[in-house]
């Protein structure tokens, strides 16, 4: 398993990635050279036109500013349509961090681009959540040490809300429930019970919330199990200081449901695996230093947990 | 009226924290035989245990008389006795550490099963253990605060003691073979 500057260097001086990089950064210049004027020339002209009909005064220039930004955003709507190589960059990116990065942790993996994850699969550890839109992709499968089949998907779930009002006029809010990185791990062993560990989790006053003998861990997580003994055998100090130094890491709210011989993990990380800013090189270190960290941290929390229950006959 | 409506109002919440320290003080209790079953259950592999280990060395017939005799009071008394159970647990320990030196006996089936039932007894006794010293932090810790420390010493609420056993680990036990 290679170590995260390693991989980093590898990574960034992939050469297909950095003329996929170079040729995007070179389409982003020219398309700047060409849609820079256009700003300036439009937003100009609406500024002179609108003084002219309403003249000079605070109120009248809220609406010049509002048609300034609504035409300056259709002129960038318009540009993306041109963005091809940055869109060759970005699937080149993906495609190179995805396998580079999971390979380094996992055996057989195999990447999904477009496939999603079930959403019977992402209600399999019964989340407390009500949502009515579910969207998935970039689908991989892989095995750890070999033998324990892993999947995961980026996810986001909303709950879509339509209200009518007195005049008859509908309004629809959409709220995100959750959009991040799913993944589940399937062990040969049963735990027999069910185990979350949430931040924020909303058990505080269930009979199966489970008190820890840490107080940073209890700072920063909220468990429930079914078996209170199997929660603490599997709650060692070395898999709760994991837990904790990984929040320390990178700030990253995330779940844990350990459900039988299913162990499922939700990282709240938003969209995963997409090219950081052209400006910061073909690969953002920053965010690919977090994306190793999560994968690291589903590995070791895996491995730690299957061999705790190999161990101790849970 | 006043005076009356403040003396109630005193009086619910003595009620309320007397409850408090109930519920607390049960909840330790709850824990302590929880780790009495696990407890039962470890000790409960002493006889096989000594039986395995005699075969292999003779010289430890002291330990192995001392251990079946704390195990015997141990299982004669009702009440759980932590300090007795720690004491008998350190022995237990103890034969372990001389199975660890006979090579053919830590291969053999029989200690090899009867170890897999030791570690996975072990484990849980030590969730139960992390569990009910929990619980103890929380009760002392309640009735040694103001006010419910007040409560406390009205109604006798003693402080409960934390349960210490030793997880067996080699590097923690001496043992002389052929003294």
């Amino acid at each position: 398993m290679k170590q995260f500057e390693d991989l980093y260097n590898e990574i960034n001086n992939n050469e297909e990635l950095n003329n996929a990089w170079k040729q995007a950064r070179e389409e982003e210049q020219k398309i700047k050279k060409v849609t820079l004027p256009i700003h300036i020339v439009i937003s100009l002209i609406l500024l002179v036109v609108m003084i002219k009909s309403i003249g000079f005064n605070f109120m009248g220039m809220l609406p010049i500013i509002i048609m300034i930004i609504f035409a300056n955003l259709i002129i960038f709507v318009v540009s993306m349509f041109f963005r091809k190589k940055q869109r060759e960059y970005g699937n080149v990116f993906k495609n190179i961090i995805i396998k580079e990065l999971i390979n380094n942790f996992y055996n057989n993996v195999e990447y999904f681009p477009n496939k999603q994850i079930p959403s019977r699969i992402y209600d399999e550890p019964k989340y407390n959540e009500y949502y009515n839109r579910y969207h998935s992709d970039d689908y991989i499968e892989a095995k750890i040490n070999n033998k324990y089949d892993i999947s995961m998907a980026e996810v986001k779930t909303e709950k879509v809300e339509t209200k009518r009002d007195k005049d008859g006029n509908t309004h629809t809010t959409t709220t995100t429930k959750f959009h991040g990185i799913f993944a589940k791990i399937v062990i040969d062993k049963s735990i027999k019970s069910e185990l979350k560990i949430e931040q924020n989790g909303k058990f505080v006053f269930s009979k199966k919330r489970l008190e820890m003998d840490s107080s940073e861990f209890e700072k920063y997580f909220d468990v429930s199990a079914t078996n209170k003994i199997i929660g603490m055998q599997l709650l060692t100090v070395d898999i709760m200081e994991e837990l904790i130094d990984f929040v320390n890491k990178t700030n990253m709210k995330y779940d844990i449901v350990i459900n039988n011989n299913n162990i499922y993990l939700r990282f709240h990380s938003g969209t995963m695996f997409e090219t950081g800013s052209l400006k910061k090189g073909a690969v953002d270190k920053d965010m690919m230093q977090k994306y190793f960290y999560m994968l690291n941290f589903t590995y070791n929390l895996a491995d730690k947990i299957i061999k705790l229950i190999n161990e101790t006959e849970i | 009226m006043i005076i009356g409506i403040v003396i109630g109002i005193i009086i619910l919440i003595v009620f309320s924290m007397y409850n408090t320290l109930v519920k607390m003080r049960n909840k330790v209790k709850q824990a302590e035989s929880g780790i009495d079953v696990y407890l039962n259950q470890r000790f409960d592999l002493i006889p096989n245990l000594v039986e395995c280990v005699k075969g292999y060395s003779k010289h430890e017939k002291d330990i192995f008389e001392k251990i079946v005799k704390l195990r015997t009071e141990y299982m004669n008394n009702k009440k759980t006795n932590l300090q007795q159970a720690e004491k008998l647990n350190n022995n237990m320990n103890k034969i372990i550490a001389v199975a660890e030196n006979y090579p053919e006996l830590k291969a053999s089936e029989q200690y090899l099963n009867l170890q897999k039932n030791l570690s996975k007894i072990e484990s849980q006794l030590q969730a139960a253990r992390r569990i009910y010293n929990n619980e103890v932090t929380r009760y002392n810790t309640k009735i040694a605060t103001v006010p419910s420390n007040i409560i406390a010493g009205v109604f006798g609420f003693k402080e409960a003691n934390l349960f210490t056993i030793e997880e067996y680990k080699k590097e923690n036990i001496e043992i002389n073979l052929g003294e």
